[in-house]
């Protein structure tokens, strides 16, 4: 029996659901499937008491919302926009306007690329950057998914002109090319059985070995090139060259030297000695299903990417649509997210196979799924847990607020060049320096921030390095100089009232306006250091060192 | 019997009896596996005790990232067949031999001890990595801590601005389930001034204690909305660094100090002054240092790149070694030398070598460790492990041991799953004895 607290609790934020997006058009069907999955997360709460947090305020939402779809904060000025619109859709037409910005492809590439190969920047073989401009281009290009883990999954070619065969080039042998394309696109875990049967799920070694005879046939192999076979205009003799041009043409045969070749080779029993192919003998085998009969002289990763991408296959775009409702929930439905198995069942079994139908049914879509997880109610609750609930959060795996997210080290500095303003920055020394920088910084971002250790972890992991860097490092404080057009530049030379400052500040650095008591702080500190430039860069410093800059919520 | 199939199943942290009963198996017919390795010492974690003669007060691991040739640094074999180009030399113990390309830690053989009966069942970098940081192979649902989080979690002192756990040239390995706070701190280049340590120009230790203050007054009002560990987590470590950058113990950091020929003795490369990096940290009561030496998945050229990295680790592990003892230091200190694996004993046809986890080897001196010894054999080819075969786990519950850990002490994950500290394993006894 309920007690009458929780009934009223219920009521009170059933409704404010019910008050939420006005109704739109919805010729795709979005907003309907969207509907459904809030139905039934709702049900759950009711079943288990559980009062869930109000819906997001403006604010709150579009920050979020630009976080997991662009990758960086709004601008100020979007923020303020958003905030004041009376546009009763703005919500669901900001998400399908930021689904289809470039800054969403390049979000999407720095995802996939973590995923595909890993954090780590400098790799032995693989070409990171051309990766990840591939990936950025199949999400401009609206490639179905499918398609895109197909070629993925059979690329042959050179890591500088076929992109995605520096997915394979991540991989010393079968083995392991087995156990990691298994868990991202399958979200199946089989590494275990390489050494012996999996003790709780059902996979075994001969599943293992089954799935790792795919690549069997396929090799990596450096290429070897003598300067009489490069294209010929590297072969020029660089006398009327200009500096430039010989820098150029040097990074061209630095990379022609440094290329790596995948092939598969579709002869009958034979297999390369080595390269990815095992010592194993065994037949190729789908993951809990037959052995495809395969021409003798057919190649075998396109047979399996036939099996993976295909719409019976029972996992994939379930692995699919578990790992972007993740990305924007904060977890997966079966969390965590690469460990489907019947140990690790399902939060809400009926929303994935919703999403998971709707993603085949639409040719899986990605821009489709991204909108209509982003248009829920659920997504857009607020991530203050709700009164009723204040000694003890309900369970994460309830979804009745939003989780916090750490922002990733590119969100992070996407972000400040967002809040400083620098991106505004015309020409200066400065911005000159930064950009020369620019790679330095970049590094020590990613070194600090993303670890391949991070890809699991549920929980936010900080560290001193981090700390560190977001306080005292040359980005931050450079960036936090007036330099004509950026954020303090404008603050400190702008003829409006302190209080309008503030408030700029405020939505510059965290989206939203100061609370009363934050204004006031604000005022005393800057009258205390006598309105000087560097009061408004320690203000912005805060903002920027705050948990509320460092997470999504 | 039942203890050890359990310690010996690392995969997914469960016990896998198939594999257990196989191995133990293997284990029993190589015959080493009697109570003069593991004995008498038993009784002690038998009792959920720690050591009560614990030696150790730190650890620096060098690390050798990428899995170090066996056959090609620390049991050379005359097997025509998997020797490759490297001949031995005599060391200053009478019968242990080791590669040609480690003249000076040879003359120093009777300051640490090879074990050379390593097996181990990853042979992926990454998971081998985790299982050889953490005794435990990843599972997926659980985030274990590497060894250097637990030791700092154990035996750390809050009073010590330091971190406790540092990594010169990672990967190393995090916290895991005991959170951020024994992560360790992340040195890239140990000869070039620490990235962010000290205040930018224009910013004094006013204006930094004025900023701390606002960023605390933002903090209040967030973490009070929102209730959650991520929250308190990053005030936490933000707390550590504030106190590290006004800290006098930095110049730990600070090589210059140290006098200019011990620095070349060392060796002037980034793993030599990171060696040298750690006995100052250690020094300065860091508990747990970790030096990477990367470059050892020699999968073309073995012979070269190998005595290209030998000609690295050799003067900075003889000179760490040299240094410690001549401080005192030594004792309270333990010293480890491994990669993730070894290689394999077949040589392919570009001159390189493979992953190999079945056979391998490491050495270890300090904390207590009897020098001048070598523990374990392998087969006339390296590819068995014929004599006193150690695990993982058998690793960590050594150094365990050697630090005065509980290994069997229990943390809880996420999801409430006690996790023992070390997954099983038993002391190797006759380091000790």
């Amino acid at each position: 029996m309920k007690s009458l607290p929780s009934i009223v609790a219920i009521l009170i934020a059933s409704n404010s659901l019910l008050a939420a997006p006005a109704v739109t058009p919805d010729s795709k069907g979005e907003y309907e499937i969207a509907r459904q999955i809030d139905q039934n997360i709702r049900a759950r709460w009711k079943q288990e008491e559980i009062t869930p947090s109000r819906r997001s305020n403006d604010a709150e939402f579009i920050r979020r919302l630009y976080l997991d779809l662009t990758g960086r904060i709004p601008s100020a000025q979007a923020s303020q926009d958003f905030i004041t619109s009376r546009d009763r859709s703005k919500r669901t037409k900001t998400v399908e306007k930021l689904v289809n910005t470039s800054e969403a492809a390049e979000n999407w590439a720095d995802l996939w690329v973590g995923v595909l190969v890993g954090q780590q920047l400098r790799q032995q073989r693989l070409e990171r950057s051309v990766l990840e401009e591939w990936i950025a281009k199949t999400y401009r290009e609206n490639m179905p998914y499918d398609v895109f883990v197909r070629q993925l999954l059979t690329a042959e070619g050179y890591s500088n002109e076929n992109p995605a065969v520096n997915f394979a080039l991540k991989f010393q042998d079968s083995n392991e090319a087995a156990g990691a394309i298994s868990k991202i696109f399958l979200g199946v875990q089989i590494q275990c059985a390489q050494c012996h049967n999996h003790p709780y799920e059902k996979w075994t070694q001969d599943d293992f070995n089954g799935f790792a005879a795919f690549f069997s046939k396929t090799q990596a192999r450096r290429e070897r090139l003598d300067a009489a076979k490069f294209p010929k205009a590297l072969q020029k003799k660089g006398n009327n060259m200009s500096m430039r041009e010989k820098m150029e043409k040097a990074q061209k045969v630095r990379k022609m030297k440094r290329r790596f070749q995948v092939t598969e080779m579709a002869g009958g029993g034979r297999r390369f000695r080595r390269m990815m192919g095992n010592s194993s003998k065994a037949k190729p085998k789908f993951l809990g299903a037959e052995s495809p009969s395969v021409a003798n002289f057919a190649k075998l990763r396109p047979v399996l990417a036939d099996w993976v991408t295909s719409s019976d296959n029972p996992y994939f775009a379930k692995a699919a649509v578990n790992r972007i409702w993740s990305h924007l929930m904060g977890r997966g439905i079966i969390h965590p997210l690469d460990d489907i198995g019947e140990n690790n069942p399902p939060s809400h079994p009926e929303v994935l196979d919703l999403l998971a139908r709707d993603f085949i049914e639409h040719s899986f879509d990605v821009k489709r799924l991204l909108r209509i997880i982003a248009r829920t109610s659920t997504y857009q609750l607020s991530s203050r847990v709700a009164y009723a609930h204040k000694d003890e959060p309900p369970p994460d795996d309830i979804f009745a607020w939003q989780q916090l997210k750490p922002l990733t080290g590119e969100q992070i500095l996407r972000s400040l060049v967002e809040t400083t303003g620098l991106r505004s920055i015309k020409s200066s020394k400065i911005a000159r320096n930064l950009r020369t920088q620019g790679r330095k910084v970049l590094r020590q971002f990613h070194f600090a921030f993303a670890t391949d250790e991070q890809e699991e972890v549920s929980s936010f992991e900080g560290t001193i390095p981090q700390a560190l860097l977001m306080m005292n490092s040359m980005l931050v404080n450079e960036s936090m100089r007036p330099i004509p057009g950026n954020t303090i530049h404008s603050l400190t030379n702008g003829k409006s009232s302190t209080n309008d400052k503030i408030t700029k500040l405020f939505l510059a650095g965290l989206t939203r306006y100061p609370s009363p008591t934050e204004r006031l702080y604000f005022n005393r500190y800057l009258r205390e250091q006598k309105h000087s430039v560097e009061a408004w860069a320690d203000l912005l410093w805060s903002l920027v060192n705050s948990s509320e800059f460092m997470f999504i919520h | 019997m039942n203890e050890f199939t359990k310690s010996f199943c690392t995969e997914c942290d469960r016990t896998s009896e198939s594999l257990s009963r196989r191995e133990f198996m293997q284990a029993g017919v190589g015959g080493g596996l009697g109570l003069s390795l593991f004995g008498s010492l038993q009784h002690l974690l038998a009792e959920g005790a720690a050591n009560p003669e614990a030696q150790a007060k730190s650890v620096i691991l060098l690390w050798l990232n990428g899995g170090p040739s066996h056959l090609d640094t620390w049991d050379p074999k005359n097997d025509s067949s998997t020797k490759g180009s490297f001949k031995s030399i005599a060391t200053s113990v009478p019968g242990i031999r080791i590669c040609e390309h480690m003249p000076k830690l040879a003359r120093q053989m009777k300051d640490f001890t090879i074990l050379r009966s390593m097996s181990s069942a990853e042979g992926n970098h990454q998971r081998a990595r985790y299982l050889m940081h953490t005794s435990y192979a990843p599972s997926g649902t659980v985030k274990h801590p590497g060894f250097g989080a637990i030791v700092s979690n154990e035996i750390g002192s809050e009073e010590i601005d330091l971190p406790s756990f540092v990594s010169i040239r990672g990967p190393s390995q995090g916290g895991g389930l005991l959170g951020a706070k024994h992560s360790p701190f992340f040195i890239s280049d140990p000869t070039k001034p620490i990235a962010n340590l000290s205040n930018p120009s224009g910013v004094s230790t006013d204006r930094f204690d004025r900023r701390v203050k606002l960023l605390n007054y933002l903090e209040k009002n967030f973490s009070r909305s929102r209730q959650r560990e991520e929250v308190d987590s990053h005030h936490e470590v933000y707390g550590k660094a504030v106190k590290l950058v006004k800290s006098p113990s930095i110049k730990a950091f600070d090589l210059s100090k140290e006098r200019e020929s011990l620095r070349s003795s060392y060796g002037k490369n980034v793993f030599g002054q990171g060696c040298l990096m750690a006995r100052r940290l250690v020094q300065s009561g860091v508990k747990f240092v970790e030096v990477t030496l990367d470059g050892w998945d020699t999968h073309q050229e073995n012979f070269t790149r190998t005595e290209n990295l030998l000609a690295q680790l050799d003067p900075a592990m003889s000179t760490l070694l040299q240094d410690l003892k001549s401080r005192g230091m030594l004792d309270s200190t333990l010293v480890i030398c491994m990669g993730e694996f070894g290689r394999t004993p077949r040589i392919n046809s570009n001159n390189g070598r493979g992953h190999f986890p079945r056979a391998w080897s490491f050495t270890i001196a300090g904390g207590g460790v009897q020098g001048g010894r070598v523990i374990g054999a392998t087969s006339r080819d390296g590819s068995e492990v014929k004599k006193d075969k150690v695990t993982p786990p058998d690793l960590f519950t050594t150094l365990s041991y050697s630090l005065g850990i509980d290994p069997k002490k229990q943390n809880y994950s996420s999801r409430g799953r006690p996790i023992k500290l070390v997954s099983g394993g038993k002391v190797i006894e006759t380091l000790f004895t």
